[in-house]
């Protein structure tokens, strides 16, 4: 009887040891998983086409026209480039994330696009990710070629990752920019930073 | 319960130590942040503003002897990094203009593996130079005193940064009389930009831009002549008869704007003929500010009249009478003698046309339609045939039994080109 007694407590201890060790099996794949998700591998594959986020649209807000312009802008055309706009900084955090410059001649031109490319293997470690913006047409040609505007505050998310962390900030900002329509596609011609507030960065807390 | 022997000690030992081990794993602090220390706070001085071509000195102090330090220039596109070992606590960097070559606001940040530190600088763009960014539209306005194009010139210094807001640009604009206007605009929103008003002398309109030393190419507006006035439809040929073939020609008058300016060629004309075959409409582009249209005749006589629009402006119609087409109609109604043709009894009525004659002695064209039509007089009752002249003749036979129902008299009408032939004629 005595002897049953210390089998039997053996056996409960290899039973819940078993447990146990299943569940850090578990435990070990499931977090091996997620990483592997995560992956540079995968990103470039999710984004490779600039799509444009839904929620993004929601997140431009366009003040009212000054009455100083000399046309109006038409709807349809406040559509389009509240579109190419999006689709430009989408594709400034595809170069970022990826160091991708095959979509960026569709959205920028001329000395922008220059820019854009020459700087798309310098981003190593670091991303912007664009959160929203408030715009403001500032010019629109009579017929209706070339577009002045200032983002008044475009909001984005930088994120910076170094070999022994990843940090983050948010930052709002202020641009002056010139787009012009070419083949039909609103394109930015220039653009120029002239204002910057950024927040604190902060260390990126993971599971 | 007895005591346990060792080697089950043993055992639980192992398993408790196993159990421990998985119980510091499960609670370890994530990799991330155990690296996520707090910063120390570096000093990163550079000037305020400064011209974006040329070498930009920083200054950073705080940093640890020996450490790697990157310098990240952050710019309205993207950004650069230079690293630096540290010799000291205090290091200068020059960045180079290479590093640099955005206007506009640049963040400078700087970290170290301990630390962290930022500034901003206002790099200011250079000197304007060419060629010039220029635009030019609409490309073509109304010579009437009173439309618009717009010049647009965007200059930009040699690294293509948008020159500086109040940059001076210089406009000349050379009109069709060969006047000069000069004119000048500052920059804007990273632009310049004037308004040209059209005046009353169609022709080309040249408009070049300077900012500073950067010239532009010269780019050109067409001025061109507004609605017409005095819109006017002429016929160029005699009128033919109404035959259904002839063609003719009709044309508008030399279109003209209130300035006297032509209208350009290309430009539509419409015209539409009214009359009794129903309504005609045709278009043509101007040659020489002249729209010629070729018409086709009608196939009945009397009025049309023809109206030309260009774009707001309409002519006063111009009537045209077409004379009947037809100047002869002989038509011949023969009976068979039932006793010498031995097919009388079906032959019934015969009806011959022709030869018809236009008014000018000719025939008239094969093809052209006779209409024939025996009309009862006692009853509704008619009969219709249709056939083709050739060489001005028709004929046509309307059989006894067709005839049966038809009760006394009948009339005959033959129609050719809208002139009609009649004859009564006893029934056979």
């Amino acid at each position: 009887m005595k002897r049953l007694d210390s089998r039997l407590l053996l056996r409960g201890l290899l039973v819940v040891f078993g447990l146990a060790g299943f569940a850090l099996g578990a435990l070990v794949a499931s977090s091996s998983f997620a990483r592997v998700t995560r992956s540079a591998e995968l990103e470039d594959v999710f984004t490779d086409a600039a799509e444009l986020p839904p929620d993004l649209v929601d997140q431009v807000v366009w003040a009212d026209d000054p009455a100083t312009l000399e046309r109006q802008m038409e709807p349809l055309t406040r559509t389009g480039l509240t579109s190419a706009w999006l689709r430009a900084w989408e594709q400034v955090s595809i170069v970022s994330e990826t160091g991708q410059i095959d979509g960026v001649e569709v959205y920028f031109s001329g000395s922008a696009r220059e820019s854009v490319i020459s700087l798309a293997s310098s981003w190593g470690g670091q991303s912007r990710t664009q959160l929203g913006h408030d715009l403001e047409l500032t010019f629109y040609s009579l017929d209706g070629q070339i577009i002045g505007l200032t983002a008044t505050e475009s909001r984005f998310e930088l994120e910076r990752t170094t070999s022994s962390d990843t940090r983050t900030a948010l930052t709002r900002e202020r641009f002056d920019a010139v787009l012009v329509l070419e083949d039909g596609n609103w394109r930015i011609h220039h653009l120029v930073r002239r204002d910057v507030e950024r927040e604190p960065w902060v260390p990126v807390l993971t599971d | 319960m007895r005591r346990l022997t060792k080697p089950t000690w043993r055992v639980v030992g192992v398993f408790v130590a196993l159990l421990a081990a998985m119980a510091v794993w499960a609670a370890r602090p994530d990799a991330e942040v155990l690296a996520a220390i707090e910063l120390s706070d570096l000093e990163v001085q550079s000037p305020a503003t400064h011209p974006a071509d040329a070498a930009l000195p920083v200054s950073i102090t705080g940093v640890i002897p020996g450490d790697v330090v990157s310098v990240i220039i952050e710019s309205s596109y993207g950004i650069r990094q230079i690293e630096v070992v540290a010799e000291s606590t205090s290091i200068q960097v020059e960045i180079a203009p290479s590093d640099h070559a955005e206007a506009g606001l640049v963040v400078i940040d700087v970290w170290s593996p301990n630390g962290y530190g930022s500034t901003t600088v206002e790099l200011t763009p250079g000197e304007a130079v060419g060629p010039l960014d220029v635009y030019l539209g609409p490309r073509t306005m109304f010579a009437n005193g009173n439309d618009l194009a717009m010049v647009v010139a965007v200059p930009v210094d040699v690294q293509g940064n948008p020159v500086a807001s109040g940059t001076r640009v210089d406009t000349r604009t050379i009109r069709p009389d060969r006047s000069v206007e000069v004119d000048a605009t500052t920059t804007s929103g990273l632009l310049g930009y004037r308004i040209i008003f059209s005046e009353t002398l169609a022709g080309a309109t040249t408009v070049s831009a300077t900012s500073g030393a950067a010239i532009g190419p010269a780019r050109r507006v067409d001025e061109v002549a507004n609605t017409p006035v005095d819109l006017d439809v002429v016929l160029l040929d005699p009128v033919p008869p109404s035959d259904g073939a002839a063609l003719f020609r009709v044309s508008t008058n030399e279109l003209v704007d209130q300035f006297g300016n032509l209208l350009p060629d290309g430009t539509i004309v419409t015209l539409d003929a009214v009359g009794v075959t129903g309504v005609r409409r045709q278009t043509a582009a101007t040659i020489a500010a002249v729209a010629t249209f070729v018409v086709q005749v009608p196939d009945l006589p009397g009025k049309a009249a023809f109206t030309a629009y260009v774009s707001t402006a309409t002519s006063p119609p111009l009537v045209v009478d077409f004379e009947p087409a037809v100047a002869e109609l002989p038509v011949r109604v023969t009976v068979p003698d039932e006793v010498t043709v031995p097919d009388a009894v079906d032959a019934g009525l015969q009806i011959e046309i022709g030869s018809v004659t236009t008014p000018l002695g000719s025939l008239v064209p094969d093809g052209t339609h006779a209409l024939i039509t025996l009309q009862s007089d006692g009853t509704d009752l008619r009969i219709v045939r249709r056939t083709q002249l050739y060489r001005g003749e028709g004929a046509i036979t309307i059989s006894r039994q067709e005839l049966d129902d038809f009760g006394g008299a009948f009339g005959l009408t033959v129609t050719v080109l809208g002139v009609q032939a009649t004859a009564d004629w006893p029934r056979p």
